[in-house]
């Protein structure tokens, strides 16, 4: 309140026009009574207005708020629209998600590549890798020989050809071509191929110059004389040598002529082809086999070496065998140039008929030179080795040392060289190995025919005839092998009696010996052997053997008939004391009987009654009646004699009783009902009532509910055939198969026969299943989901603990460099 | 604060740009002050005022308290004045330069020519006796005699309460008295 204390601040509000009018009134006051303040209000005054108009340029215009508004303005705009909408664009909540998303996934991706598992979202697939095989062709630009058989497919679409080849052929008579050659574009050698038949059309289309076409089809066209003439027969075949000879040298240099169009062509194809030896260098071993069947084998030697000559070529080996029937066969080696090879071929082809050919091609270029470059180092090793000699002094044990190596090296060289010099001999020269054989050489030379003759006889008197067939064999000058009388236990007499006779002289034995009594069987059989050979042969002689007669006498009584019969029936012991008892009022004997008890308790009987013929269907008759016929059958109907009666042959009844029968009939059937354990109580109650019997039933409930019911019942077919209706009443019938049971002998008809019924009977299947349906494919399909987002979850806490460290240095770094900023600047405070 | 002072300065720190807008007007001549305070030349001045209420703008969330608004517009005007200054000359050695070089220094580029020699030198001295005033008084003295403003309006934009701001005026004018009356009186 003190004014004049506090003079500049009343001076300064004053001038700032800051004083109240009470204040204001005051403060004049005072500095009219003080001329002090009076002073210093004058020295502010002044002061104030210069203050004020020096600086007043610096003073903000009046519309400085307006500019600084546009100002700002402005440069909002500037910044703005870029940080608005970056803004706008942050807080989108679609971009949110997004990115959310996008950063879960790159998570993912990383946490998976940082575990090494599949994180189910492959961004990088590994292309598969693709091998190609590879395809080099090895192209031998040699001859290449094929036939009919393995095609011209090679040929034709130039693929690779095979360092080895064989090709054989087994041909039929006369239509055979040994060889046919083409040339393809891979022709080397300027040698002919003598354009045989077929040879001559594939090398037509195969020939990829114009020029040498031309030049072929003439020489073609030679060649087709030459076949021709060649066919008409040995006598011509000089002629057709001479023919040959002239047309293949035409062909000869018309191929020689073309050739080198060929090998143009050869050439070009080569270009794509990786070629790496050129032609004539390549090393080649050709080598062939055939077979022929000939007429005569030194003609057909002959021949060979007729035509080898001509080929320029020589025999190496012959060796030939005769065998017992006459024929021949042999074998012959032939040696010529490989390039005559197919003409000699196919001048060969008339010799015979080609059984068998086999061609082989063996290119040993790389051995070949594999072999020549190494023996060429072994030769310098041995040179450096020798140097080595001479200049060691002194040193024994060096010596000693070069010397071993030397002589393994020239071991070394001199073992290639020797395989190098095979190698030339063998590629000088085709090697063709020629068989021969006669034709029909597998002949017997002989046949021998072996009769044989089984007869047997009834007589009343077995001893009598007995002695009289003997007498009759001697008389007959037959070689007796073995005579026999015997008297069994029941006092019959068998006779047998073996002899060997003359073929001239057995007709009339043999009907010697018919007379001898009542001829029960006469068998004869016939045996044709060859000898030394095999096969058939229309030249060979045919022997008659020795023939052998097979006797055999017995006693008349010995004739009747012999029959079986099976019977089934439940009173086994009963009927069988029937049967006896049936017998004995007919004057039948019973032979045998036997009663068996099985193990079961079950009885069966076998009787064996010789009941006369006149008895015979009567007692039959009762037997059959005593129960149910299963078998009946005659097995011999002896004849009866010329005198006696047919009834009077007695007859051998075997009887078998028995209880069981084997089943003729099984039938299956399923049937689905929802009340599983009634329907089968009613099966049962359907079985009792036709008599059936029941040999098993049995009912079972399943874990997923399923309830199955079966019933096993046998009972006769003829009602099984009404019984089985009922049955497939229970339910739905799912299936039903029935299976009979072929059986020989049996009655036809046979409505008696047990059939057996297998019924089972099932409830529908559960709707609720352990391992299939809806439910358990939910369950799976879920699970195996959760698995997967586990596992995502999985690699997405990897990945943030990967990146947590960086991302907390980050941030570390980012706050401290705040708490920088923040620190240099100060507020200000008014 | 008051109330509607707060309310304009919250809006205006959501980001409204109209609200914003308002603040510079209000608070312009404030800022120029303190701006001028630092840097000694209108223009240049001028140019700290707008970029530190654009900068203001931009980092307008950095602000927590709107009440503290005036506070921190001025210090960044401050900082935006002193990177102008340093714009100028980035080595200044103030202690080594003599007289001339500071009279060059403080005056902006795009100046008008040079004025009469008396006023250069007053303005200097004018210039010389604010520095001597404490920092905090400078923008109001700049507002009393550069900026023209009167008791009532400098109390409204600074907010001082009356006694403060007698206090401040007296202070300074009483500095300014000391300092200048020598040269005023010439």
């Amino acid at each position: 309140m003190d004014i004049h204390a506090s003079i500049n601040e009343w001076l300064a509000a004053a001038s700032a026009g800051g004083l109240s009018a009470e204040e204001r009134g005051k403060f004049e006051a005072h500095l009219a009574g003080c001329p002090e303040c009076r002073k210093i209000h004058e020295e502010e005054r002044v002061m104030t207005a210069a203050v004020e108009g020096v600086l007043r340029p610096d003073r903000p215009e009046g519309d400085f708020e307006e500019r600084m508004v546009k100002g700002f303005r402005r440069g909002i705009l500037r910044k703005g629209f870029f940080r608005e909408g970056w803004r706008k664009f942050i807080g989108n909540r679609v971009v949110h998600f997004a990115s959310a998303a996008a950063a879960l996934v790159a998570l993912v991706q990383i946490g998976g590549s940082l575990t090494g598992e599949k994180s189910g979202i492959s961004l990088w697939s590994a292309p598969e890798s693709f091998e190609k095989p590879d395809r080099t062709l090895i192209v031998t630009a040699c001859e290449v020989t094929e036939n009919n058989a393995s095609g011209g497919e090679d040929k034709d679409s130039g693929e690779p050809v095979l360092d080895v080849e064989k090709l054989s052929e087994s041909s039929t008579r006369g239509r055979s071509m040994p060889s046919s050659q083409s040339y393809g574009g891979l022709a080397a050698k300027p040698s002919a191929p003598p354009p045989g038949p077929a040879g001559g059309a594939r090398l037509e289309k195969e020939q990829r110059s114009a020029d040498g076409e031309d030049m072929l089809r003439e020489a073609d066209g030679k060649a087709e004389n030459l076949r021709r003439k060649e066919f008409r027969g040995d006598g011509q075949l000089a002629e057709a040598n001479k023919a040959d000879r002239r047309s293949s040298k035409k062909a000869e240099s018309a191929t020689r002529a073309s050739s080198p169009v060929l090998k143009d062509a050869a050439a070009a194809e080569r270009q794509a082809v990786e070629s790496p030896k050129p032609p004539d260098a390549r090393k080649v071993i050709r080598n062939a086999t055939l077979e022929f069947e000939v007429e005569n084998y030194d003609a057909s030697v002959e021949r060979i070496i007729g035509i080898v000559q001509e080929e320029r070529g020589f025999v190496a080996t012959t060796n030939a065998s005769r065998l017992a029937n006459g024929k021949v066969r042999g074998e012959v080696v032939v040696k010529l140039p490989p390039e005559n090879l197919e003409k000699f071929l196919l001048k060969m082809r008339a010799l015979g008929d080609l059984k068998n050919q086999a061609l082989t091609s063996q290119d040993v270029t790389k051995y070949y030179f594999d072999t020549d470059s190494r023996l060429r180092n072994a030769r310098k090793m041995e040179e450096r080795l020798l140097d080595m000699l001479e200049k060691v002094k002194g040193k024994v044990s060096e010596l000693l040392e070069v010397e071993k190596e030397m002589a393994r090296v020239r071991g070394e060289i001199e073992q290639m060289q020797g395989e190098i010099k095979y190698m030339d001999a063998m590629i000088a020269h085709a090697t063709v190995t020629i068989v021969l054989y006669e034709k029909d050489m597998n002949q017997p030379a002989a046949y021998l025919l072996k009769d044989k003759v089984n007869l047997s006889l009834f007589s009343a008197d077995v001893e009598k005839a007995h002695q009289e067939a003997k007498r009759l064999a001697e008389a007959a000058k037959a070689q007796i092998l073995q005579s026999n009388l015997k008297k069994d236990a029941n006092g019959r007499i068998t006779a047998t009696l073996s002899v060997l006779v003359e073929p001239e002289g057995a007709e009339a034995l043999i009907s010697n010996f018919r007379e001898l009594g009542r001829e029960s069987t006469l068998t004869r059989e016939s045996e044709r052997v060859a000898q030394d050979g095999s096969g058939s042969s229309d030249t060979a002689k045919v022997k008659k053997d020795k023939v052998t007669i097979n006797l055999a006498i017995v006693h008349d009584d010995e004739a009747r008939q012999q029959a079986s019969l099976t019977v089934v029936t439940k009173a086994v012991e009963e009927a069988f004391d029937r049967i006896k008892k049936e017998a004995a009022s007919r004057g039948a004997e019973v032979v045998t009987s036997k009663l068996d008890r099985d193990g079961q308790g079950e009885a069966a009987g076998n009787l064996v009654i010789r009941v006369s013929g006149k008895e015979y269907p009567a007692f039959l008759g009762v037997a059959k009646g005593i129960g149910r016929v299963s078998e009946y059958s005659v097995q011999r109907r002896d004849r009866a004699g010329k005198d006696a009666e047919k009834e009077e042959v007695p007859v051998l009844l075997a009887i078998t009783l028995t209880r069981n029968e084997d089943t003729l009939q099984w039938s299956n059937l399923l049937i689905q009902s929802d009340e599983v354990e009634k329907a089968l109580a009613e099966a049962k109650g359907f079985a009792g009532q036709k008599g059936a019997e029941i040999l098993s039933s049995n009912f079972e409930r399943a874990r997923n509910g399923q309830e199955t019911g079966t019933l096993h019942v046998r009972l006769p077919v003829k009602d099984a055939e009404t019984f089985v209706p009922n049955l497939k009443g229970l339910g739905k019938v799912k299936d039903y198969t029935v299976k009979r049971q072929d059986r020989p002998n049996a009655v036809a008809a046979d409505d008696g026969a047990p059939a057996e019924i297998s019924l089972v009977v099932q409830s529908k299947e559960s709707l609720i299943a352990e391992d299939s349906g809806f439910v358990a494919t939910l369950r799976k399909t879920i699970s195996q989901s959760a698995e997967g987002v586990m596992r995502s979850v999985r690699h997405i806490v990897v990945a943030i603990a990967w990146l947590g460290p960086w991302l907390a240095a980050i941030a570390l770094a980012w706050w401290f460099l705040r708490r920088r900023k923040k620190g240099g600047t100060t507020e200000t405070r008014n | 604060m008051d109330d509607t002072r707060r309310r304009d300065v919250e809006m205006a720190l959501a980001g409204d740009p109209l609200a914003w807008e308002g603040l510079v007007r209000k608070y312009g001549r404030l800022v120029y002050a303190q701006a001028y305070a630092v840097v000694w030349s209108a223009p240049d001045a001028e140019d700290v005022v707008q970029e530190a209420f654009l900068k203001g703008y931009a980092s307008r969330r950095s602000l927590r308290d709107p009440g503290n608004f005036v506070s921190w517009m001025l210090s960044i005007a401050r900082n935006k004045a002193l990177d102008a200054v340093r714009r100028r000359k980035p080595v200044v050695r103030e202690a080594d330069a003599p007289e001339g070089a500071a009279l060059d220094d403080r005056e902006g580029a795009g100046d008008a020519p040079a004025r009469p020699l008396e006023v250069a030198e007053l303005r200097e001295k004018i210039f010389k006796a604010l520095d001597g005033l404490p920092e905090n008084h400078r923008a109001v003295v700049i507002l009393r005699y550069i900026e023209g403003l009167d008791y009532q309006a400098i109390r409204e934009m600074t907010g001082l309460s009356d006694g403060a701001l007698r206090g401040i005026l007296g202070r300074a004018l009483g500095t300014l008295r000391i300092e200048l009356m020598p040269y005023v009186m010439s």
